[in-house]
């Protein structure tokens, strides 16, 4: 017998089975975890599912002026050709903020953005979604000045107002802040989520299962983190949504 | 498997069909009985708020798969864990008892494993799937599956030498990296 058989056999001892729930106690716990698990996306739906809304609005024509972005986005940004016609239109000083509808959850786990009005990366979503980037870690006051206040406590991460049920995803947003904030920022990878392999893999068939192939497919991914630190990385999507470029995040 | 979602009960017939299956697979994949019954839990509970999408005969891919992810997503985001603590020593010679050394220890080594090598692991042993499936349920390469199983299987090997040699070492057919 090899060491793989040996491996199965042991695998497949009765002892692996465990005692089974009564009918009535199983779909009692099931239930009243997929009750929790909604509550959980209707806090995340309220302050995580579209984050910086109109950051890219602003963001996008300073970096086309130029020196606003730090060096590792111009340096990704140096080779790019930029049409006219993909730039996102300037944000007034008026400007409403103005978000994509998020899917009930009855249709997803994740809080979604609708798909409608969604679009496929163009080729201003590398400098857009780096200049949201840059927004976020640039300065706390600058960003809520472009972003809606009813993401604020979110935005504003280590805040104390953050109501408990949101602790979870303002705690995952603070933690992108603080990587984006805590000094030179590298980008391992930037590109269409659709493209994505290895540990990106994995996120990429979370959000199709999650949000549906649109939204992947529509989704622009930056991997982000400090330099010698792996174990830091954070994964920020994006979304071109009626010409601008939004931050999500999901489940 | 009937098509679970016909009539107004279809999810707990589903239930109580899979559970068992469910909770075993959660065990071999968490080697601990109450992170299984959560793993479980959790997935069903997320089958159940998209039911309507599911379609029957693959309910229970849908919910294994959802295990595996959450599996080891819960292992990623997790800074600490709790292993399986160490048995007493104290086996006898009864053949039972033995075997049941053998499973704790096999039981103890799987649980220190990386998830993904755990993972890679069940899945080609207890599920008995090609790599191609394992790949795509794991959303990574085979040539990743059968490096992680090979790292899985090393590391097995190194610290179950005995366990894993009871059979004949002979004609060792192990898959090659």
């Amino acid at each position: 017998m090899s060491s793989e058989e040996r491996l199965g056999e042991l695998l497949h001892d009765p002892r692996w089975s465990l005692p089974g729930w009564s009918r009535e106690q199983a779909l009692a716990r099931i239930r009243r975890a997929a009750r929790q698990q909604r509550l959980m996306v209707a806090a995340q739906s309220a302050a995580v599912a579209v984050i910086v809304g109109a950051s890219a609005l602003a963001a996008v024509p300073a970096a086309m002026r130029g020196g606003f972005l730090p060096p590792w986005t111009a340096r990704r940004a140096a080779g790019h050709s930029l049409h006219p016609s993909h730039r996102v239109p300037p944000a007034g000083s008026s400007f409403t903020a103005t978000y994509p509808a998020v899917l009930s959850s009855a249709a997803g786990a994740a809080p979604c953005p609708a798909p409608a009005g969604l679009r496929a990366p163009g080729p201003a979503t590398p400098v857009a979604a780096l200049a949201v980037l840059r927004l976020l870690g640039a300065g706390l006051a600058y960003e809520l000045s472009v972003t809606d206040k009813t993401v604020r406590p979110t935005s504003a991460g280590d805040g104390g107002s953050i109501p408990a049920g949101e602790r979870t995803a303002a705690g995952r947003r603070a933690m992108i802040l603080r990587i984006l904030r805590a000094g030179p920022v590298s980008v391992r990878y930037s590109g269409p989520l659709r493209a994505g392999v290895g540990e990106l893999a994995a996120v990429r068939h979370q959000v199709a299962a999650d949000c549906g192939d649109l939204v992947m497919r529509s989704t622009w991914v930056v991997v982000s983190g400090i330099p010698g630190s792996r174990s830091r990385d954070a994964e920020l999507l994006f979304l071109t949504w009626r010409g601008r470029v939004l931050l999500y995040d999901i489940q | 498997m009937a098509d679970t979602r016909t009539g107004p009960d279809s999810f707990g017939e589903f239930v109580a069909e899979a559970l068992p299956g469910l909770l075993r697979f959660g065990h071999v994949l968490t080697g601990d009985p109450l992170e299984a019954e959560d793993l479980v839990q959790e997935a069903l509970a997320r089958s159940l708020r998209r039911w309507r999408c599911i379609r029957g005969d693959n309910a229970v891919p849908y919910v294994r798969r959802a295990m595996i992810n959450t599996h080891i997503s819960r292992w990623r985001s997790w800074q600490a864990r709790v292993r399986v603590g160490s048995l007493p020593d104290g086996c006898a010679d009864d053949p039972w008892l033995r075997r049941s050394d053998d499973w704790d220890e096999m039981r103890r080594a799987l649980a220190s494993l990386p998830p993904r090598q755990r993972t890679v692991l069940v899945l080609r042993y207890y599920e008995d799937l090609p790599d191609a499936a394992i790949a795509d349920l794991m959303g990574c390469a085979p040539v990743t599956v059968r490096s992680q199983a090979a790292r899985g299987l090393a590391t097995l090997r190194s610290r179950l030498g005995p366990v894993l040699a009871e059979g004949v070492y002979a004609g060792v057919t192990d898959h090659e990296l």
